[in-house]
């Protein structure tokens, strides 16, 4: 699993933090029932706080794409399962708002407005 | 990893299984030749002090012959062939011809001192057995070295392969990539129940015949973290370098991130390039943690021998240990 954070990018590390681990599970890179790194590891590869990574541990585990459990750490669900269908159709998305000259940030705008 | 040939094929089938099988039969041949004059039962088992303690029959031994020579011969061909065996097909076909020759050598022998025997007790001591032990462990080598030498040469490993475009990282941006890895879980049941109804087995046995059982449980109990910490490994890339950590904590491996020259993907095939599995001394020099076929993440270092874990995703790995290393150059210069 790579996990990628900018502290240059005006979107919070939390944040980014969550995105990262999402993309792998849309990647195939972290299969369901697969141990997430623990908190406390995660913050020091990333010279980041340990409550940032515990915050975007529980986005994920919110979202119900991890389990957290004491002692068992972070861990994959099943629904890692069903991300696919929906990241197959992201390239078109990206692809038609880049045709468009429409920014990251002004794609996620209009998703958010859709909702 | 480059295949064979079919004339390699055909003589790694002919070295690795018929030859040994060959002389198996020969052997076999001679000792039930000499059945009439022989006494039954035959002394098969001789103790530490030279007395024969166990006794079997003249077909139970040729039983043990063939059965040992052919399903030695018959494993070693097929993991050579199948998995395109690289620097160990000469070894592991001269150990068949090796091991069929010292068992058909010994037996055989053992069999020739009680030619005329009333009794199998009366063969005497030990020393007659000793003589036909060494002599099948010569006979052996001088057989299999011109074997394993008419044996193919391993077919050289595909060395195109690049090193891995580095990952493209911002001036600030922070990354680390991690990964478990583990046997395939065939290969993994394999290895297991392999070990465990080895052990279980031998257990019983001792157990039946009233020998104390609890060193072979003593073994299984060592044995057991063994195999569990050379299976399972942590392997991580951060800023710092790369690491490769069994699950029990040690052994690791650890490159720091300036002492390493690059990195990239290659394939592995555990026999052929390292001659099996856990941690191996491989072809070219290199150190393996080798528990799967396939893809492996090899990171060369600027001192030191090249590291190889067999792992997947190695792709993303290699990416980032080349992003790391660019960045510090360009931010060096």
């Amino acid at each position: 699993m790579l996990i990628r954070v900018d502290p240059a990018s005006p979107i919070p590390l939390f944040d980014q933090l969550a995105a990262s681990v999402r993309a792998e599970v849309v990647r195939g890179a972290v299969a369901a029932g697969e141990r997430l790194p623990s908190a406390r590891e995660l913050a020091g590869s990333l010279e980041l706080n340990v409550h940032t990574v515990l915050h975007a541990y529980q986005v994920l585990r919110d979202e119900g794409l991890i389990d957290l459990r004491r002692g068992r750490g972070a861990v994959v669900t099943d629904r890692a399962r069903d991300y696919a269908e929906l990241a197959a159709m992201l390239p078109a998305l990206v692809a038609e708002a880049k045709r468009l000259e429409l920014s990251p940030a002004a794609l996620a705008a209009m998703i958010r407005e859709a909702y | 990893m480059n295949d064979y040939t079919p004339a390699e094929r055909l003589r790694i089938v002919v070295i690795g299984a018929v030859a040994p099988i060959v002389i198996a039969a020969v052997g076999i041949a001679i000792m039930l030749s000499w059945s009439a004059e022989l006494p039954d039962p035959l002394a098969i088992h001789w103790n530490g002090s030279g007395e024969p303690d166990g006794f079997g029959s003249l077909t139970g031994l040729a039983l043990m012959i063939g059965g040992i020579a052919a399903g030695f011969g018959v494993i070693v061909t097929l993991a050579t062939l199948f998995q395109s065996a690289g620097v160990y097909t000469r070894t592991l076909l001269g150990s068949s011809v090796w091991l069929s020759t010292l068992i058909t050598v010994g037996v055989v022998g053992s069999v020739y001192l009680q030619i005329g025997l009333a009794d199998a007790r009366d063969v005497g001591d030990g020393a007659g057995i000793g003589f036909w032990l060494i002599a099948g462990t010569v006979g052996g080598l001088l057989l299999a070295v011109p074997a394993a030498l008419l044996a193919p040469r391993a077919p050289l490993v595909a060395d195109d392969e690049a090193a891995t475009p580095a990952l493209g990282l911002a001036k600030q941006e922070r990354a680390v990539w991690s990964r478990s890895t583990a046997p395939q879980s065939w290969l993994f049941a394999a290895l297991f129940g392999g070990i465990f109804l080895l052990l279980g087995g031998v257990s019983l046995a001792l157990a039946a015949s009233g020998e104390p059982y609890w060193s072979t449980l003593l073994v299984a109990v060592l044995l057991l973290p063994v195999a569990v910490g050379s299976s399972f490994w942590r392997v991580r890339v951060s800023s710092a370098g790369f690491t490769v950590r069994s699950l029990l904590g040690l052994p690791r491996f650890t490159v720091p991130i300036d002492q390493i020259e690059s990195a990239r993907v290659t394939q592995v095939s555990p026999l052929g390039d390292f001659g099996g599995w856990g941690v191996r001394w491989g072809s070219k020099g290199r150190i393996g943690v080798v528990v799967r076929s396939g893809e492996a993440l090899e990171v060369s270092r600027k001192h030191g021998r090249t590291i190889v874990v067999t792992v997947e995703d190695a792709e993303s790995a290699a990416a980032l240990i080349n992003g790391f290393r660019e960045r510090t150059a360009t931010v060096g210069a």
